[in-house]
């Protein structure tokens, strides 16, 4: 089986993996909470008791996707390295996405250079490169924050998570790296700003190259479609719903019948 | 806590779920041949996976399972009334 071959038959898994994690941790629990709103449409409901909404609110996704007031709130050191993380990641996603259509998929079917040899592909690499640093430098600061307090983090930060996105995209800067050591002429090299000094860097001390790229790119491959298929099961559902699930928690009432069942639950 | 997903939601996200898994096959073409050794292998993951799917949303998780494996709505409210 060929590195292709084996891509797409993971990718294929993962995807369904993630969707029927998107479906139980996600989907249900929204329909849950639609479906208790047509119960209260019908039933007359006590007194203080609210419709909770299952629509994200504007405000809360401004104020709790894009700053993450919350996070803030804490402290700053927090909020700095949540901020990296998210906005590292989000707009890694976006030019990887960007990568994948323009750079391997739609020339297949226009004829365009733009961005297979031309100034888009170097705008693209500039951009992997940057956003990439972005988010290792923010994991590495949470990693190093989760060890060192974690007797008060150890419920919020999930520290295998953390690890886990670190391998991802460390390992997305050595296959670059690889690739670039073994075929020293690209012409983008360069744009691959941190990556061609990693691979000047395995080329002066004498790394063997023969073969290690391509287990590098299976590696990187593996660990990244794993992360998406663990998205759903894991704290990083909040990727997903957190704006979502603060527009129905904020609502007091229900936030208060939460705390009643969970009391009467305890004793 | 019994939630009453009706057949035809179950039906509409498997759908999504198959559409998905036909589309990383149609993705696959571009780099596997079609008609080598290879592209089975590709066709028969997504037709495991879909049937998988299927038993997963139809049969497996029931109209029951509204658990918590994430916290952010790990907590479920009966309603009270």
């Amino acid at each position: 089986m060929d590195k292709f071959t084996y891509f797409w038959c993971l990718m294929t898994v993962a995807a369904t993996i993630f969707l029927m994690g998107a479906y139980k941790n996600v989907f249900l629990k929204l329909y849950f909470i639609a479906w208790i709103n047509r119960i209260n449409q019908v039933k007359e409901r006590p007194e203080g008791t609210e419709q909770v909404k299952v629509r994200p609110e504007f405000n809360t996704v401004v104020s709790e996707a894009l700053f993450q007031d919350r996070i803030k709130t804490r402290s700053k050191f927090l909020w700095s390295r949540h901020f990296m993380i998210f906005s590292g990641f989000m707009v890694l996603f976006a030019f990887d996405c960007a990568y994948t259509v323009f750079g391997h998929y739609a020339h297949h079917y226009f004829d365009y250079s733009f961005f297979v040899d031309g100034p888009g592909r170097a705008f693209l690499k500039v951009g992997l490169e940057a956003s990439g640093l972005l988010l290792l430098v923010g994991l590495t600061l949470g990693i190093i924050h989760r060890l060192f307090y974690s007797a008060q983090e150890r419920s919020r930060i999930d520290l295998k998570l953390l690890i886990l996105l670190w391998v991802v995209t460390l390992t997305g800067f050595l296959t670059e790296a690889f690739r670039l050591a073994a075929t020293p002429a690209d012409p983008f090299a360069a744009y691959s700003f941190i990556a061609v000094n990693i691979a000047r860097m395995l080329g002066d001390v004498g790394v063997p190259l023969n073969g290690i790229g391509a287990k590098m790119w299976i590696f990187h491959a593996t660990v990244s479609v794993g992360f998406i298929a663990y998205i759903p099961f894991s704290k990083l559902v909040h990727i997903m719903c957190a704006p979502i699930g603060r527009s129905v928690t904020q609502n007091r009432n229900y936030g208060g019948l939460k705390r009643e069942r969970i009391t009467e639950d305890l004793l | 806590m019994t939630v009453p997903v009706s057949t035809l939601t179950k039906s509409a996200f498997s759908l999504v779920v198959v559409l998905c898994q036909i589309y990383l096959v149609y993705a696959a073409t571009l780099y596997v041949d079609i008609r080598s050794s290879s592209f089975l292998w590709v066709v028969a993951t997504a037709v495991i996976c879909a049937v998988a799917a299927l038993y997963y949303i139809f049969v497996a998780l029931g109209n029951d399972d509204v658990g918590g494996d994430n916290s952010c709505f790990s907590e479920n409210v009966e309603p009270r009334w």
